[in-house]
């Protein structure tokens, strides 16, 4: 964490000081002479900005990260580094997630009873099972508690993908590889819509 | 220890990986996930994925050999490894990933064997690479990256209120002073 303090002085000298975590101190000052006394100090946290989507490094803009409040979330995705970063871009979004790399290990968790996912999010280019047939399997599977959604991780978002997804029971769809914003974006888009 | 020396470094290797197309967006995002929480997480996700790339290359070179021309099994095979290069912003590897496919799509064996040898030498350097990168941040104590890149651009906005604010006040004249500080 930063601190970031802006101290106008009694002599209006301009003082701008980062304190950072390792100690180190940065100031300038504008050396202003003037008669009356105004003392102003300002404390900011520095924020995390979040790039925009798409743009260079360059542009950043500051967002506040959405948070799904604890949102019970089943990942499938058998490939160990997409599953590793996915889990922790939910994670970071507030969600409470249990990952598994297979469609059979998604079907057994659902099975399980302890289970209550609320959304599933699910790659497409596994090898064990189909995604589409897995995504089929879950709008089988009879429970108490509501369906979960379903959102769908591919290498393309082109129609014919778009259209399986409709015709799966998909509720949403994401090109990889997800950013943090995309992600945020498109399960807000579909917890809305339903 | 003079850590901003070693930070500089760090930033420099960094700096390099992503200008030589080592690396691109996409990494940032992974590095973005990195917190109190999962201090090392961007170096345990490059652990898994090396791990996992170099036993997808060796699956797809026995492949090559198992089973001759049979395009189909060598593109599945790399068409997982190009999605987790995507996921963590491998960019030259991605590419490498790309054209051994297109060489499927015609049918080429030279082509799959000429794309795979590039491959491994990308894989070979941006694994040398990022571990000295890692050997390098290891030894700072922890700073948030955002700390170095981002906090620039906040500090410009906030010298330019204050610039305002104080020519605002020179406006405002003696009449408009504040309170004077306790004694």
């Amino acid at each position: 964490m930063c601190n970031l303090y802006i101290l106008l002085l009694a002599d209006l000298r301009l003082y701008v000081v980062l304190q950072m975590m390792n100690g180190n101190i940065w100031s300038v000052s504008d050396p202003e002479g003037l008669r009356e006394t105004v003392m102003l100090a300002l404390q900011f946290q520095v924020q995390h900005v979040t790039p925009v989507s798409g743009a260079s490094s360059d542009l950043y803009r500051l967002s506040p990260i959405p948070n799904f409040n604890g949102l019970h979330v089943l990942l499938v995705d058998g490939d160990d580094t997409n599953r590793a970063v996915t889990h922790k871009l939910l994670e970071k979004l507030g969600c409470r997630v249990f990952s598994v790399s297979s469609g059979i290990q998604c079907m057994t968790s659902f099975a399980g009873g302890e289970s209550s996912f609320q959304l599933v999010l699910l790659d497409l280019t596994m090898h064990t099972m189909d995604g589409f047939e897995v995504a089929l399997a879950i709008r089988k599977f009879r429970s108490n508690s509501w369906p979960p959604l379903i959102v769908a991780l591919a290498a393309s978002s082109d129609d014919n993908v778009r259209d399986r997804c409709q015709r799966s029971g998909i509720n949403g769809l994401l090109q990889k590889p997800v950013t943090l914003a995309a992600l945020g974006d498109e399960l807000y888009r579909v917890l809305q819509h339903n | 220890m003079d850590y901003s020396n070693l930070r500089r470094q760090a930033a420099s290797l960094k700096k390099g990986l992503f200008d030589q197309g080592h690396l691109d967006e996409q990494f940032r995002q992974v590095e973005d996930l990195q917190d109190e929480a999962s201090p090392n997480f961007v170096e345990e996700v490059v652990v898994v994925f090396f791990k996992d790339s170099g036993r997808l290359i060796s699956n797809l070179e026995q492949a090559l050999e198992k089973y001759p021309r049979d395009f189909n099994r060598w593109d599945a095979y790399m068409q997982q490894l190009k999605g987790s290069c995507s996921s963590i912003g491998a960019s030259r590897m991605k590419n490498e990933c790309m054209s051994f496919r297109d060489n499927c799509g015609q049918r080429s064996v030279e082509g799959c064997m000429g794309s795979l040898q590039k491959l491994k030498r990308e894989h070979a350097i941006l694994r040398q690479k990022l571990e000295s990168y890692f050997q390098v941040t290891l030894e700072a104590p922890p700073c948030q990256s955002w700390c170095h890149d981002r906090w620039i651009i906040s500090i410009n906005l906030l010298t330019d209120v204050c610039m305002f604010t104080m020519q605002l006040l020179r406006q405002v004249g003696p009449a408009g002073a504040a309170t004077r500080p306790a004694m």
